[in-house]
């Protein structure tokens, strides 16, 4: 088990995010966090990654908690997209991707060819092998957001926790970003959690499923069976239909 | 991408230029020097060589301090003073100068109102435990306003005949600097900050780019902000009680050399050292022969000498 946690209470201020949550997450697989704006699914997932307390119940990695782990050791384990885009310094594209080699690398030492091949890889998987010597501040927000993404697989953990992956981008690439991540998770066992905003997309990249009514109730289980016109009328507070359809294997989610 | 070797070139250009600014310094002056007579040896090694030192070293600590501030609060308009202990220094030498106490309370004064106003942000900012960077900054602008406020009472209430020194102390003055405080051990304590701070250059690099990222990537980003605000705290503290506020050079130092070699901190912390120092050298050389016999303040030059500077290589971009 790489991600699992137990008995999970979260909240932000007042508000209850989740409470009695239990997660586990193995090895290639894909869990899709759902919910509304302000739900608390960053909330969660910061949680999932170790960066803020839980009101109670534990996480653990590859079956160690976070403080047993340390701070190192956790982000050679696991990666964290964060929502936040802002680079108050300027920095080239390869630079920014380098970062994800940091934990990897000791203290005197200097990103080495080999974190630059790393880093280049990440980045031709992302699309962006031409812009490595361009100024992120000069990128737009969607090639802002693969610099981000590539740095995340740069930094190669064997679990990936992504807040919002898809912001910003444009269709082909959010197709595509999905597919690298499906890719990883079969060919090297690579674990994701991602927040997304299309059960669709949920329903096609991912095998299971975390609806986060904001209510500080959840629901939890394969896409197959958590994913239904119900639980995500529920979920967006706006009446969803499920449509069959014939040249597609997978129905299709439409909000009404 | 960064590399070890383009860093050791960077460095050893530098500390080529910091070797001729202070080669400069020593032998620009009034006196002209011959080395048979007694006199020049004592003008050399007494006066110039101990200014030119003091010197090298404040601009070197306020370089360092600025560009640890600019990461501390990502934010590249922060500079040493921001958070106030320039302002608690200005308090403490004024309340000292007022007194009329002679110069070694001066500077035991500014020390003390420096670390003051360094204890009093960081209790105000750090009151809930959130330690914002926002928090911090506004908490820093205000102790730093209120001593501004300070130090105009005491200008308006100060006899005529010591507000010529207080202008001086305020605008940043070397003159005396060599003297009260050993100039070794001003340029041990720069050594020092620089120790500190650059084990950790990588993962300042990190935590510019934001805390949470950082934190992730193994960054123990609570402890660090610590140690950088301690040590950039300390730092802006021992140049102002050797020169007064000398402005511009911690924040003009550091986006000089980012501009020209990028923000790695492993070349930026370093370069920001050898530039800041060799920058207020020159600016002193300047001041004290330009209008010689009158020593203009070196604060004014280094403003009037960096903001062109820099100007032009922001243009240039």
């Amino acid at each position: 088990m790489i991600l699992e946690a137990r008995h999970l209470a979260v909240s932000i201020g007042p508000h209850q995010v989740c409470h009695e949550l239990d997660l586990a997450l193995s090895a290639g697989e894909r869990l899709a966090i759902l919910g509304k704006n302000g739900a608390g699914k960053s909330t969660l997932l910061a949680t999932l990654a170790g960066l803020r307390p839980a009101d109670s119940g534990e996480v653990r990695v590859d079956g160690q908690t976070y403080t047993d782990l340390g701070l190192r050791a956790a982000a050679r384990t696991r990666g964290w997209l964060s929502q936040d885009r802002n680079d108050p310094f300027a920095s080239t594209v390869l630079e920014a991707v380098l970062t994800g080699r940091h934990p990897h690398l000791s203290r005197w030492s200097w990103e080495s060819p080999s974190d630059a091949r790393i880093a280049r890889a990440a980045l031709a998987d992302m699309d962006l092998a031409d812009l490595e010597q361009r100024e992120v501040q000069t990128l737009s927000g969607g090639e802002r957001q693969r610099v981000a993404i590539a740095a995340l697989l740069a930094q190669q953990t064997r679990l990936c926790l992504l807040d919002e992956p898809l912001a910003h981008l444009d269709l082909n690439h959010q197709i595509a970003t999905l597919e690298l991540l499906s890719q990883r998770a079969r060919h090297d066992g690579v674990a994701c959690a991602m927040v997304l905003h299309d059960p669709n997309f949920a329903l096609r990249f991912c095998d299971r499923a975390l609806l986060l009514f904001g209510d500080g109730t959840h629901l939890a289980g394969p896409v197959a069976d958590v994913l239904d016109e119900a639980s995500l009328t529920r979920l967006y507070g706006h009446p969803m239909r499920r449509v069959a359809t014939t040249d597609f294997v997978l129905p299709v989610f439409v909000a009404e | 991408m960064p590399s070890r070797r383009r860093a050791l070139l960077v460095l050893l250009a530098l500390m080529a230029l910091a070797a001729a600014s202070l080669g400069l310094a020593l032998a620009v002056g009034s006196v002209a020097l011959d080395f048979s007579d007694e006199l020049s040896r004592q003008v050399l090694f007494d006066l110039r060589l101990p200014r030119a030192l003091a010197a090298f070293a404040c601009g070197g600590l306020l370089a360092l301090a600025g560009a640890l501030m600019q990461v501390l609060l990502r934010n590249p308009l922060a500079d040493p003073y921001v958070l106030g202990v320039s302002g608690g220094a200005s308090v403490g030498a004024l309340l000292a100068m007022l007194l009329g106490l002679p110069l070694l309370l001066v500077n035991s004064g500014a020390f003390a109102g420096a670390l003051a106003a360094m204890l009093l942000v960081f209790g105000l900012a750090h009151g809930d435990g959130s330690w914002t960077q926002t928090r911090l900054l506004l908490t820093g602008v205000v102790v730093a306003a209120g001593c501004g406020a300070v130090v105009a009472l005491i200008l308006t209430l100060a006899p005529e005949q010591k507000i010529q020194g207080m202008l001086f102390w305020l605008m940043g003055d070397l003159s005396q600097a060599g003297q009260a405080i050993n100039p070794f051990m001003l340029l041990g304590v720069l050594a020092a900050a620089l120790v500190v701070a650059l084990p950790f250059a990588r993962e300042l690099n990190l935590l510019a780019r934001g805390f949470d990222a950082a934190l992730a990537l193994g960054v123990a980003v609570p402890l660090l902000r610590r140690v950088i605000y301690i040590v950039a705290s300390l730092a802006t503290a021992v140049a102002v009680t050797t020169a007064g506020s000398i402005g511009f050079v911690g924040l003009i130092v550091p986006h000089l050399v980012r501009l020209a070699v990028g923000n790695d901190q492993r070349l930026l912390l370093p370069a920001s050292v050898l530039a800041g120092g060799s920058l207020l050298v020159l600016a002193d050389t300047l001041a004290r022969t330009v209008a010689a016999p009158v020593q203009l303040p070196v604060g004014v030059l280094t403003a009037l000498i960096g903001v062109p500077v820099f100007l032009y290589l922001l243009g240039r971009r």
